[in-house]
């Protein structure tokens, strides 16, 4: 019995690894987590950095106003007219422009305040100008021989920043840990299209069953190798998952308040998680896929799986507080359980229910492939 | 020796979304065929020959009657069975990522073939089928006669006491096709028995020691080919065949 269970699951194995397209979109996917995570730091990193906008004016600030727009993120350039200033802004050469009118004594700023970058602008003229006028107002209170002190200092106050949700590492750790539940689903569903679908759609599942092996262990080889490929590919994102999230941390200022948890107990929990997931999400994907005739309805059939992964990921994002039961969710609470022991809210009874519901899942859908193996319908998709 | 006694075979036909009808794809279905023999079942598509060769291969179970091979059934030694018997047919296709090596190889793991008889055999198969220049190829990259002749060595890595071949020379060349024929002939001639579903009625003249014509899931007739003639007063098969069709169709 586990000489036939054992040549179906290298049978298996085999056969996914030498078609070199499924090869490269299950070890591309993991690879995205990285890219995804330093891409976020360098555009973070990038937005403080590079945050000076250039915008053109058609008069000619005084050295005081070029401090004022220096310190608020924006550096002029002067053309002669409106009309110029326009061309310029449809040409993308600024961001935005200011005309002054001297019969009006007034200022116009023109930006696209829909855009991201147009309301950076818009902010940071406004910041420039309200300092101009900050400084016209206190030259003037001079002149009058006023205390400027008096006049404009008579709050005081400073911003202490507290310790609270981080939305960036917020949105690390829930983008990351999704594609790594994402990973197992696409490697499972992979693997169990090729072993069930596929097999059916070559003829080539009438030529084993006609082999010397038993319908239940045939069945337990295949999901045995689905379970394998689910493991392989979840530890793959694992590892580049921490691994990124570890050098981001020591790289990136952005990442410096960041509360990453990074030890061996956290780690070696999260095999576990990645293990039983593995185990359920490959089981499921069978299941669904062996109602498949093809490939291709295997592939529609199992794209449900996908957007379930993408669940937990709207879930957090939009700050929805997470209720125990939640963590009895299969599917769902993989990612919330893998957030939880990487940000240090590692807790034991969240980690219990998991693995008691996954314990069970797996179980029940073992329990439902085998049942539905023994119809001839499921096989042949006939009568 | 196998003894096929009253098999029924009963499927669900959706006729649309609400409407299922049952219907019989083999009905009442008798034969006896004994080792050393080559029995030919013939019909046309639909006469229920491909359900009535699954069951006698184990991948199919009968609504109702019995199938025993060496007095065995499947439902209490189906992997014994099942170990002495090779079924070939159009819709047992041949993993296309591997070689035929490779294949032959994880066929004979399967079949509990021991190792250094494993070796063996597959050298005396890749031999015998002449398959030496394309035994480390893909299979996917074979022509349809390397084919055909990986899937009869396929079936040769356990030696079988038992062959159900469906359609085995369906869609070869003459050459590729002589080579399955002269196989079967040899394992005859070894005292094995074969079950031989074909459309060639030359051909199912020339080799069957007996033949069983069916039409929509039952038996028109059963007998020596000397006999069939006979019965349909045809002086050949191919007449015999269509004469006993009509008579069946008209009623």
């Amino acid at each position: 019995m586990m000489a036939s269970i054992w040549i179906t699951v290298k049978k298996e194995i085999r056969s996914i690894l030498r078609d070199k397209k499924t090869l490269i979109t299950l070890l591309a996917f993991p690879l995205l987590i990285p890219v995804m995570i330093f891409l976020y730091a360098y555009i973070y990193e990038g937005v403080e950095d590079a945050s000076k906008y250039l915008i053109g004016v058609d008069y000619q600030p005084n050295t005081t106003e070029i401090t004022l727009m220096e310190e608020a993120n924006l550096e002029a350039k002067v053309y002669d007219d409106k009309e110029v200033l326009e061309k310029a802004y449809s040409k993308g050469e600024i961001a935005g422009y200011i005309t002054y009118l001297e019969d009006e004594d007034k200022y116009y700023l023109y930006v696209n305040e829909d855009s991201e970058e147009g309301m950076y602008v818009s902010s940071y003229v406004t910041t420039y100008l309200e300092g101009y006028n900050e400084y016209l107002a206190k030259l003037y209170l001079i002149g009058e021989d006023i205390d400027v002190d008096k006049a404009y200092a008579n709050v005081e106050y400073e911003i202490v920043d507290l310790d609270g949700e981080n939305f960036i590492l917020l949105m690390m750790f829930t983008v990351s840990f999704t594609y790594i539940v994402m990973s197992i689903v696409l490697a499972t569903t992979n693997m169990a299209t090729s072993a069930t679908a596929v097999e059916k759609e070559n003829g080539t599942m009438e030529t084993i069953l006609t082999f010397p092996i038993k319908v239940r262990d045939l069945i337990v080889g295949k999901y045995l190798a689905t379970v394998i490929m689910g493991i392989l590919s979840s530890l793959i994102g694992l590892v580049l998952t921490l691994g990124s999230l570890e050098i981001a941390t020591n790289s990136f200022e952005v990442f410096e308040d960041i509360n990453f948890t990074f030890d061996m107990v956290s780690i070696l929990v999260a095999i576990l998680v990645v293990v039983l997931a593995s185990c359920f999400i490959a089981g499921l994907s069978i299941a669904v896929t062996s109602m498949a005739k093809t490939y291709k309805e295997a592939q529609s059939m199992s794209s449900t799986l996908n957007m379930l992964t993408i669940i937990p990921m709207f879930i957090s994002l939009m700050g929805m507080e997470i209720e125990k039961w939640y963590y009895l969710v299969p599917i769902l609470n993989y990612t919330q359980v893998l957030m939880d022991i990487f940000s240090g809210n590692l807790d034991l009874i969240s980690i219990l229910m998991v693995i008691l519901s996954s314990v069970i899942c797996v179980v029940l859908v073992i329990t439902y492939i085998l049942k539905q193996y023994r119809t001839e319908r499921v096989l042949f998709h006939e009568g | 020796m196998i003894e096929v006694s009253h098999v029924y075979k009963e499927f669900t036909k959706k006729i649309d979304k609400k409407k299922k009808i049952k219907f019989y794809a083999d009905n009442d279905i008798t034969f006896k065929v004994d080792d050393g023999m080559i029995f030919g079942i013939i019909g046309p598509n639909g006469a229920g020959k491909t359900t009535m060769l699954r069951m006698l291969s184990g991948i199919m179970e009968p609504s109702k009657g019995s199938i025993l091979i060496d007095k065995k059934s499947y439902k209490d030694k189906g992997i014994e069975i099942k170990k002495n018997l090779a079924f070939l047919s159009g819709n047992t296709k041949l993993y296309k990522d591997i070689s035929p090596v490779e294949l032959l190889r994880m066929c004979g793991e399967y079949y509990d073939v021991e190792k250094d008889v494993l070796d063996k055999r597959i050298e005396v198969i890749v031999d015998r089928f002449d398959m030496k220049s394309f035994a480390h190829q893909k299979i996917e990259n074979l022509s349809t006669g390397q084919y055909q002749r990986v899937s009869i060595a396929r079936c040769l890595v356990h030696d079988p006491k038992y062959y159900i071949l469906d359609e085995a020379t369906s869609g070869l060349d003459v050459i590729s096709g002589k080579v399955i024929i002269d196989f079967i002939k040899e394992e005859k001639a070894k005292g094995k028995c074969i079950i031989y579903s074909t459309h060639y009625m030359e051909e199912a003249t020339s080799i069957c020691d007996k033949i069983l014509m069916m039409n929509k899931g039952k038996v028109l007739i059963e007998g020596t080919v000397k006999e069939i003639k006979k019965k349909s007063g045809k002086d050949n098969l191919r007449d015999a065949f269509f004469e006993l069709t009509r008579r069946d169709n008209d009623g």
